[in-house]
């Protein structure tokens, strides 16, 4: 998969992740390296920018003595996830078609 | 926190020094986060940064995203907490900073300088422009060819002070210019502001127009000027000029030993009169200019002087031919009457008011006053190229005949005028 490619389809990543929890840095890295081949550096960028668009909120919750950030969806990250999706879903078609046609 | 999570953390917040310090924390905190989860695993803090890519990695992704949404950015170079945080950072960089704004300060104000120093020309171009309109109407007697010639001049200078100030304008910008550019570099602030200019070849092209335009003008003045004498008589009003330090030498001679009088002078004025009631001497009396000399000699009752330069000229001939615009006086007593009197003056006045039975005068571009001195005679005056001025009328050449006691101011422009 293409960087360009890739950055868009982060994004819609996280949010799904996230969907089906709050989830805290090196577990969401985790989660997303287990899915999708892409560098961990990308992540936190990631993290910054759909907290500044107000997709995601952090809360601190303490862990073994010490604070572990967890991020959460919001309300606007679930209608923005659902736009990915339904986009992607476009998207999904259309690479279906063109994988068929390249394999014929 | 370990000692090497210390250090990569350390060294993390020093790749990522631009950011503002509210984004190193968030971005620090994250990692530090990040990199315990990771050891609690079982991953060593050297496993997780492999993964990871290296700090350099970390900090690329981090400033990648901070440039691209631009809020993350710091204000600007020149914002005091930009400053300050840059002066805990490093004091030597921030001094070298400092240092460079200071130093650019310099250019600049040379740059404010020149554009005062533009403005000061267009307005001489435009007070040039008032005064020859007003030298023109205050001129009613005047022939077309000198109205010409003055509105010539004043093209002329008007047209070097628009190319004056328009040069020293482009000077200005350019200065501004490279130095906003340098300080811009030297604060490493490769965003240029985007809105459009005209670019170079456009305005460098308009410029050479404008320049060619003030040429053109300027040929046309000087074409003009040059159609009556009036730059001959400026030259010759600015000849006036006295050197400061002067040495007055005198000569005294018995009358009755002199038949003859040569004065010959480079460009000092020469001036004949005719002495109070009483006197019985011939005075010489000559104002000398360190780079000119003369010795009056008398031989078998002919009296010559002669002016020569000391070979100690100020800057070029050119100029001390003009600071050499001195006297030379000859007093004569009432009665006394020279077979002679040569007179001739490189470009100084020549001014004679006193009897003789043959007076010649040459002159180079000064004036020459002639003051017949109560007695009847004829006044034989020829200029050749230059013109005879009497009472305001101008003839080009010819004879000119006066009445008894009447004052005759003849001009010379280059020619030789002989009064017989």
């Amino acid at each position: 998969m293409d960087a360009q490619m890739k950055k868009g389809v982060l994004d819609a990543l996280v949010l799904t992740v996230l969907k089906e929890g709050d989830s805290y840095g090196y577990q969401l890295s985790e989660r997303v390296a287990g899915i999708m081949e892409v560098s961990e550096t990308a992540l936190y960028p990631v993290l910054r920018r759909l907290e500044a668009q107000a997709m995601l909120e952090t809360y601190s919750e303490e862990y073994q003595g010490r604070l572990r950030k967890y991020y959460r969806l919001t309300k606007r990250g679930r209608e923005k996830l659902h736009e990915y999706a339904a986009g992607l879903s476009d998207l999904a078609r259309v690479i279906a078609v063109i994988i068929k046609g390249e394999k014929q | 926190m370990t000692d090497s999570l210390n250090q990569i953390l350390a060294s993390l917040r020093a790749e990522l020094a631009d950011l503002p310090e509210e984004a190193i924390r968030r971005t620090i905190d994250f990692y530090e986060e990040y990199f315990t989860d990771a050891l609690e695993t079982g991953r060593s803090e050297e496993e997780t940064l492999v993964r990871l890519g290296g700090v350099k990695e970390i900090a690329a992704h981090v400033l990648a995203e901070a440039a691209l949404s631009g809020a993350e950015l710091k204000p600007g170079p020149l914002s005091l907490t930009g400053a300050l945080r840059r002066g805990l950072r490093g004091l030597a960089g921030s001094a070298a900073k400092a240092s460079l704004v200071v130093g650019a300060a310099v250019p600049y104000s040379l740059a404010l300088g020149c554009y005062f120093l533009a403005v000061t020309s267009f307005a001489v171009a435009l007070a040039v422009v008032a005064l020859t309109g007003f030298g023109l109407q205050g001129m009613p007697n005047a022939d077309a060819m000198s109205r010409v010639s003055l509105a010539g001049v004043g093209l002329l200078c008007a047209a070097a002070a628009i190319a004056v100030g328009l040069g020293v304008w482009t000077a200005a910008g350019a200065i501004g210019r490279v130095t906003l550019k340098a300080l811009r570099r030297g604060l490493r602030r490769e965003r240029e502001a985007g809105s459009p200019r005209e670019s170079a070849p456009a305005r460098r092209g308009k410029l050479w127009i404008a320049f060619l335009a003030c040429g053109l003008a300027a040929g046309l003045g000087a074409v003009g000027a040059f159609l009556s004498d009036l730059p001959l008589r400026l030259f010759s009003i600015w000849n006036s000029m006295k050197p400061a330090d002067l040495v007055v030498r005198e000569w005294t001679y018995a009358p009755e030993k002199i038949r003859e009088i040569e004065i010959r002078t480079m460009n000092s004025a020469i001036v004949v009169e005719t002495g109070a009631s009483g006197e019985k001497l011939i005075r010489l009396i000559r104002e000398e200019p360190t780079w000119l000399s003369g010795t009056p000699v008398l031989e078998n009752g002919r009296l010559a002087f002669r002016e020569v330069s000391s070979g100690t000229l100020p800057f070029m001939d050119f100029i001390a031919r003009h600071e050499g615009m001195t006297d030379v006086r000859i007093t004569i007593p009432r009665g006394y009457r020279a077979r002679s009197l040569s007179l001739g003056s490189g470009s100084g006045a020549v001014s004679v008011a006193a009897n003789a039975a043959a007076v010649r005068v040459e002159n180079g571009s000064g004036v020459i006053r002639f003051e017949s001195g109560g007695a009847t005679r004829r006044i034989r005056a020829f200029a050749k190229p230059g013109h005879i001025v009497v009472g305001g009328k101008i003839q080009v050449s010819g004879a000119y005949e006066s009445g008894s006691g009447s004052l005759v101011e003849l001009v010379s422009g280059d020619g030789t005028i002989d009064i017989r």
